[in-house]
């Protein structure tokens, strides 16, 4: 019976080790493979603020192309006038006065 | 071994263990704190996250107001003077001219003479992108930047004084100040974030390490009512229209009667918001809802509402004092041009824009009734618009006022009110009797959400039936009034033209005036109401020679661009 109840206590102890073993080995091959990866995340990062800058310039372009301001300067330059008289069409049915 | 030497060596282990335990104390208790933020700041980076402040739009969702990196660029102080040559080549990518040039490199040159005991200085301040990049191609030595967000505005100093500007307060920090960026700088402000990330001993983040962050809340975007294409016109006209009657200032406000939304607002002379320090301070501040005026005869419009209100007159009424001047204690009340119409209609005293008719509208209305309806108006309070610097224009109480008070009142002397106040009144007229609150701005939006601004109706404060009587005679005064000559042909538009004196030290100078005219069109639809005021103009006192011509003239761009043909 007490032998019996050793050899069952001696696997579980073999198990757990084995396990921890694995596990350890497991952890120091993770480690190792995501260890360069700060490298990478660093340039990501700096890839983000350069887009991002990118596109805030972008966006000041956008903004200062489509001012009023510069649209009427080109306008004048390219010699457009305003239109002064507009015509309107009455939408009253003609009639025959006589 | 002697017991003596025993206890000399146990003595020694225990001084030798209370030394390490008063050592442990300084380490762990004494310099704990400071020892801890050391190690994190070996293990640990940290970085705040920007939280860009909020933009401005227009109702077409173009930024009035955004925001753009502006960059200092300092230099390490070098002993060997190197640094004084980077400064001359910085300066000439700085300058502008030839002229330009030897004052910028002065300025660096002080800057660098009295800095020599620190480790860097800053060179120059708000330099733009393209700077940045022409001195970084140099790739001189000790040469660095800091990036700093600033306000942007794509339309220049386009309605300025509604917007308001961004500056520091006296502790340095951010803060809006004056028009929009005043009353929202809550809603403007973002929330600057943090990230705590760990790293190794080569200061590379460690993708399996601890991470700690705090989001940063960006600023809310605020748009607006505005409609940027006739807030353009609207400046263009009103800066043209200051010269050409010779004013020493102007303003127009534009709202829709139907929702209290501002369409337009501008006002002359005004000011640069990216370099406000440049400009006297009392430009800051928005005229048209922080300055109040006389309204002179635009103020009748809202007088005759009353008396038609509250059955003090009757539509068919006549005026039975209408025949001369009236004279009440030592004060002789006259119409404008000394001319008299006996009998007037109801209509006939707002065509004439007739000061004894009002005295008899007045009279027949009485102190308290005036008093009431006014202030029902929104006469005497705040509008409630969301602009910071909004000024009351408190009206006495009727048992102060005098009968010469009442006369005056009632023709728009004697009263004081802003043009906001003014534009709110007489939307009333044009929406059928509902004041409601002027707005802005329509809708806040966040991240993910937009908040919309609902339309806030404070009280009715006239029935449809006045409304639509005082927009007839408004009609008439525009078709038969003395501006008829530049009314737009084929369009209804109601309308009133004022002139009204600016006192000054206690009496009316009788050659200054403020001219003015308000009203709304289409009168059968309103789309717009809208009060241009003109102060002290040159060429003419008279509104109907100065206000309205300028006032027809951008109602005449406004029905182009929003398409409203004539009837």
């Amino acid at each position: 019976m007490s032998n019996k109840l050793s050899i069952r206590n001696c696997r579980s102890l073999k198990f757990i080790f084995i396990t921890i073993l694995l596990l350890s080995f497991l952890k120091v091959i993770l480690s190792n493979a995501l260890a360069t990866n700060g490298t990478i995340i660093s340039r990501i990062n700096e890839k983000i603020a350069t887009t991002n800058g990118e596109n805030q310039k972008l966006k000041e372009e956008i903004a200062q192309l489509g001012s009023l301001k510069r649209i009427s300067q080109e306008a004048i330059k390219s010699g457009f006038v305003s239109n002064g008289t507009v015509v309107s069409v009455s939408m009253e049915i003609p009639i025959a006065l006589r | 071994m002697s017991s003596r030497r025993v206890k000399i060596l146990i003595l020694n282990f225990c001084l030798f263990a209370f030394l390490i335990v008063v050592r442990l104390f300084y380490w762990q208790i004494l310099q704990g704190e400071k020892l801890s933020a050391q190690a994190e700041s070996q293990y640990f980076v940290e970085k705040e996250t920007r939280s860009p402040r909020g933009e401005i739009l227009s109702r077409d969702g173009f930024p009035l107001v955004t925001n753009k990196p502006s960059y200092t660029v300092y230099v390490t102080i070098k002993k060997d003077g190197s640094d004084s040559q980077m400064a001359e080549k910085i300066a000439g990518i700085l300058a502008t001219d030839e002229q330009s040039e030897p004052k910028i490199l002065e300025e660096m040159k002080k800057r660098l003479a009295v800095s020599r005991n620190l480790v860097w200085v800053a060179l120059a301040r708000g330099l733009d992108r393209e700077a940045r990049n022409e001195i970084e191609k140099l790739s001189l030595e000790g040469v660095g930047f800091e990036e700093e967000q600033v306000r942007n505005y794509p339309e220049g100093s386009m309605s300025a004084q509604l917007v308001g500007f961004f500056g520091k307060d006296v502790q340095g920090q951010d803060k809006g100040y004056f028009g929009l960026e005043g009353y929202y700088d809550r809603e403007l402000r973002g929330v600057p974030g943090k990230i705590k990330q760990e790293k190794d001993a080569f200061g590379l983040l460690i993708p399996i390490g601890l991470n700690y962050e705090e989001k940063s809340t960006a600023g809310r975007n605020l748009i607006l009512h505005l409609d940027r294409g006739i807030q353009y016109i609207t400046e263009e006209k009103l800066k043209n229209g200051i010269e050409k009657y010779g004013a020493v200032a102007g303003s127009v406000v534009i709202m829709d009667p139907k929702t209290g939304g501002i369409i337009a607002m501008a006002a002359f002379p005004n000011y640069d918001p990216k370099s406000y320090g440049r400009w006297h301070q009392e430009l800051y501040s928005n005229p048209i809802v922080a300055q109040t005026y006389e309204p002179g005869s635009t103020f009748k419009v809202l007088v005759m509402a009353s008396g038609l209100d509250s059955g003090s007159v009757g539509q068919n009424d006549l005026c039975d004092i209408c025949s001369g001047p009236r004279t009440i204690g030592e004060y002789t009340i006259r119409t404008w041009n000394d001319k008299y119409y006996p009998r007037s209609s109801l209509s006939d005293i707002l065509q004439h824009s007739d000061n004894v008719g009002m005295v008899f509208i007045g009279d027949k209305l009485g102190k308290q009734k005036m008093y009431d309806y006014l202030t029902n108006f929104g006469i005497g309070s705040l509008t409630g618009i969301d602009l910071e610097e909004e000024t009351i224009a408190e009206i006495r109480p009727p048992d102060k006022w005098s009968e010469i008070d009442l006369a005056t009142i009632s023709f728009g002397q004697g009263i004081a009110v802003t043009p906001i106040q003014m534009v709110t009144a007489v939307s009333v007229i044009a929406n059928g009797g509902a004041l409601l609150r002027p707005h802005v701005v329509k809708e806040i939006s966040t991240e993910n959400k937009i908040i919309e601004i609902p339309v806030e109706k404070i009280r009715s404060v006239i029935s449809r039936k006045t409304a639509l009587i005082i927009k007839e005679m408004m009609v008439q005064a525009v078709d038969r009034g003395e501006a008829k000559w530049a009314a737009p042909k084929g369009y209804r538009i109601a309308g009133k033209t004022g002139t009204a004196q600016i006192p000054i030290a206690g009496h009316y100078e009788a050659e200054k005036t403020i001219a003015s005219f308000i009203g709304f069109a289409p009168a059968d639809d309103p789309k717009f109401v809208m009060l241009v005021t003109l102060r002290e103009p040159k060429t003419s006192q008279w509104g109907s020679e100065t206000a309205a011509p300028l006032w027809f003239d951008i109602a005449k761009d406004i029905f182009k661009i929003w398409g409203i043909a004539p009837q």
